[in-house]
């Protein structure tokens, strides 16, 4: 299978964009070539011209070419809410996003706490997933917090890291002992950091808004202690700790202050946490409910400064998909999360157009950091690595429609959203697992 | 008006026409016109209430026997909790077999409005969790407004467990709306997160905060607060925060409490039959402010001219 890109804007982290030609052999890239197609590829080769020799060519004028994007955290639902993600159609949603690999929550119905589960994960991914999938086991059995769960046969089974995102571990015992379990196996330990005991209701920032609509929700100052408390662990037990998804100005503070000590720290925000506030939670709107919660404006100013300064490493999506049976409830009774696959770049790529962040930048958000993070190859666009490449239209503008989206799920706030930068094609393995027709 | 879910969604302008309404119907009470027995005969008010409520209910009750509805009660205020679904399902069926109006309670903040987008049938809310008592605070401003006709610069004193109290943010909504100049008074865990940045004061001393009142509106402190650490005991938050006559107040300062009171807690027994109390004004003018809704939302239109 040789599959030819044309006349693309090739851009490494870190490397400046060239203009170029790709060909893809099975699931390397075989050969990169310099300049415009029709004096790169002649010189190259005769044949090349004329595109005979290839199975596939794609005219990729006005494209750009990244490394696929990288997501260290999702939620595929599988096994145990199949109505609303499955491994497959969660691995076709990512790749609708750009994202080559994407690393999946063990919180789903039974845990991924033991080897089998593991296992059976594994044969499910390598069955139905059109992109790579590497399992988080779970920290602590049945994600209780009480007892450790059995970390290292999963890790032979192949998980990437430890999390029991979704619930925040509050024994600070128990939390001690997983950070230095974990050093056995030299994983990340990723937390959920939201102290249940500060948390009245999951989903809204504890603010006027909340306080307008008669609730407490959750304050900032829940995530606050446990990063705080959780460094103080790491540093000490000299554990690798990953602060999901953070949100608050004085968690920033914190990260950074421990980075600067040479704490095994590293820390990733979501879109729409740097996008939203909790003005969207507004008339109880359940699309914007999610945990941790969209908070005010100065949280959201320090989250885009922190990842313009490297204070806070990397772009996840937490995608979290609920099915209707689970959003269309009344506030309180409705699931936290937001499906994020599909509309992370266009999001992320308003930062660049806001001037917060170079897109070389945002690329490397999005490929090799979160891949440094949890230990993944680098990615790259040179010969021979393998292609997991993701062309972007960085010009088009389109709405958000979920009627579009290829998840099973819906669940979004940023329905009609006008954006800029759409995902066209997505290649991984060599494979085009998306194209936006 | 499709429902009346909260005070925040009316306008100023929508409050005086509510208001002038709530007058018309006082006044056609006081007259016993014959006629309102028959203005609302073949409709059906529901009272739909997941929390025990006697007062609010019954008021409803009455105002709808007033003016010709029938009315039936639904009440599951058993302690597990009503879930959404099932109450959508128990609506869906009340409104099939014909009912008119829902007056609704629920424990839960955002109920009504969540049931509102699937419902025809009009819904009052009649308390929703810590969010709004529209209708109780409809009725304070047309208890207020009869003591003190200019309501702009009018300095409201609310008092107590803001933090838990639906009363209060209706209130707050409704006077902030025309006028009123609104204080707070609370010890800081009673006093929600965020409401500092409201064009409102705050006060943790409660002799300089009524000090120059126009109204003090009391609220109630109910017992679970000192379990929750929220004060450390009744008698503490006695001795800081109870309304009593050992206080200096203005002379014209109206004394409001929605109820039910814990006597001598919020506020002290004397103080509760003081001349300037008018808790049962309060009481009283429940009953024309919500025949006026109740005709507002089954006639669809409004009578006073």
């Amino acid at each position: 299978m040789k599959t030819l890109i044309k006349n693309i804007h090739i851009l490494n982290p870190h490397q400046k964009p060239f203009l170029g030609s790709l060909l893809i052999e099975n699931d390397k890239i075989k050969k990169i070539f310099k300049g415009d197609s029709r004096r790169s590829l002649y010189s190259a080769k005769a044949g090349y011209w004329n595109g005979k020799d290839f199975d596939k060519v794609i005219e990729g004028k006005g494209l750009h070419c990244f490394p696929g994007f990288i997501d260290l955290h999702c939620h595929l639902r599988e096994p145990g809410f199949e109505d609303c993600e499955t491994i497959e159609s969660g691995s076709r949603a990512a790749a609708a996003g750009g994202f080559t690999t994407i690393c999946c929550m063990p919180n789903t119905n039974p845990v991924n706490d033991h080897p089998q589960v593991t296992r059976l994960l594994q044969q499910k991914i390598k069955n139905s997933s059109v992109i790579k999938v590497f399992p988080i086991g779970a920290i602590s059995e049945g994600l209780e917090g009480k007892r450790l769960a059995q970390i290292g046969l999963c890790v032979d089974e192949g998980i990437i890291a430890i999390s029991d995102d979704g619930k925040c571990i509050s024994s600070t015992s128990f939390m001690a002992k997983a950070l230095a379990y974990s050093r056995q196996f030299d994983i990340p330990v990723v937390v959920h950091a939201e102290d249940p005991s500060l948390v009245y209701e999951y989903g809204i920032h504890t603010g006027r808004r909340a306080s307008l609509l008669g609730l407490k929700g959750s304050p900032a100052l829940a995530e606050e202690v446990i990063v705080a408390r959780d460094i103080v662990l790491a540093e000490r037990l000299k554990a690798r700790l990953h602060i999901a998804h953070v949100t608050s100005w004085q968690s920033v503070e914190y990260i950074k202050h421990a980075k600067e000590r040479g704490v095994k720290v590293t820390a990733e925000v979501c879109p729409h946490h740097l996008l939203l506030t909790e003005k969207a939670t507004e008339d109880f709107n359940t699309l914007a409910k999610v945990a941790p919660p969209l908070r005010s404006e100065k949280h959201r100013a320090a989250l885009r400064h922190a990842l313009k300064t490297d204070v806070i490493d990397c772009i996840a999506t937490d995608h979290a998909p609920w099915s209707e049976k689970y959003k269309d409830l009344p506030f309180v009774e409705a699931a936290c999360g937001i499906a994020g696959f599909e509309t992370a770049f266009s999001l992320s790529y308003e930062l660049v157009q806001e001037g917060v962040l170079s897109l070389p930048k945002l690329i490397s958000k999005l490929t090799v950091e979160p891949a440094k993070i949890f230990g993944l190859p680098k990615p790259e666009i040179k010969e021979n690595s393998a292609a997991d490449l993701v062309l972007v239209n960085l010009e088009q503008k389109y709405k958000i429609d979920t009627k579009n989206f290829l998840s099973k799920s819906k669940n979004t706030p940023f329905e009609g959203k006008s954006v800029k930068g759409k995902v066209k094609y997505t290649f991984c393995n060599g494979q085009l697992v998306y194209s936006d027709q | 008006m499709n429902h009346l879910l909260g005070v925040k969604e009316l306008s100023a302008q929508k409050i005086r026409a509510i208001l002038k309404e709530a007058f018309y119907f006082k006044n056609l009470v006081q007259k016993k016109d014959p006629s309102l027995q028959t203005l609302l005969a073949n409709h059906v008010v529901a009272n739909v209430f997941f929390e025990p409520s006697t007062r609010t209910r019954v008021s409803f009750e009455i105002a709808a026997k007033k003016l010709g509805a029938s009315v039936i009660n639904v009440l599951q205020e058993s302690s597990s909790i009503v879930k959404g679904e099932t109450i959508f399902d128990t609506l869906l069926n009340l409104e099939a077999m014909g009912v008119d109006l829902f007056i609704m309670r629920h424990s839960e903040a955002g109920m009504p409005h969540y049931l509102s987008r699937y419902l025809k049938t009009p819904i009052i809310n009649a308390g929703d969790g810590a969010h709004e008592h529209p209708t109780q605070a409809l009725l304070d401003l047309m208890t207020i407004v009869e003591y003190h006709k200019n309501l702009k610069g009018l300095k409201v004193v609310i008092l107590g467990d803001i933090l838990h109290s639906r009363v209060a943010r209706s209130n707050i909504f409704c006077l902030t709306k025309l006028g009123v100049k609104i204080t707070l008074c609370s010890l800081p865990t009673l006093i929600p997160k965020g409401f500092s940045d409201l064009d409102l004061s705050i006060s943790y001393d409660l002799k300089s905060a009524i000090a120059d009142a126009d109204v003090i509106m009391v609220l109630r402190l109910q017992k679970e607060r000192h379990e929750q650490n929220d004060i450390p005991s009744m008698k503490e938050y006695v001795k800081y925060f109870q309304l009593n006559e050992t206080l200096s107040f203005p002379k014209k300062a109206l004394i409001m409490h929605p109820g039910p009171v814990n006597r001598n807690v919020e506020m002290s027994d004397k103080l509760y039959n003081h001349s300037q109390s008018v808790v049962l004004s309060q009481v009283r003018n429940g009953l024309p402010m919500r025949m006026a809704l109740i005709s507002i939302f089954l006639r669809n239109e409004f009578l006073a001219r």
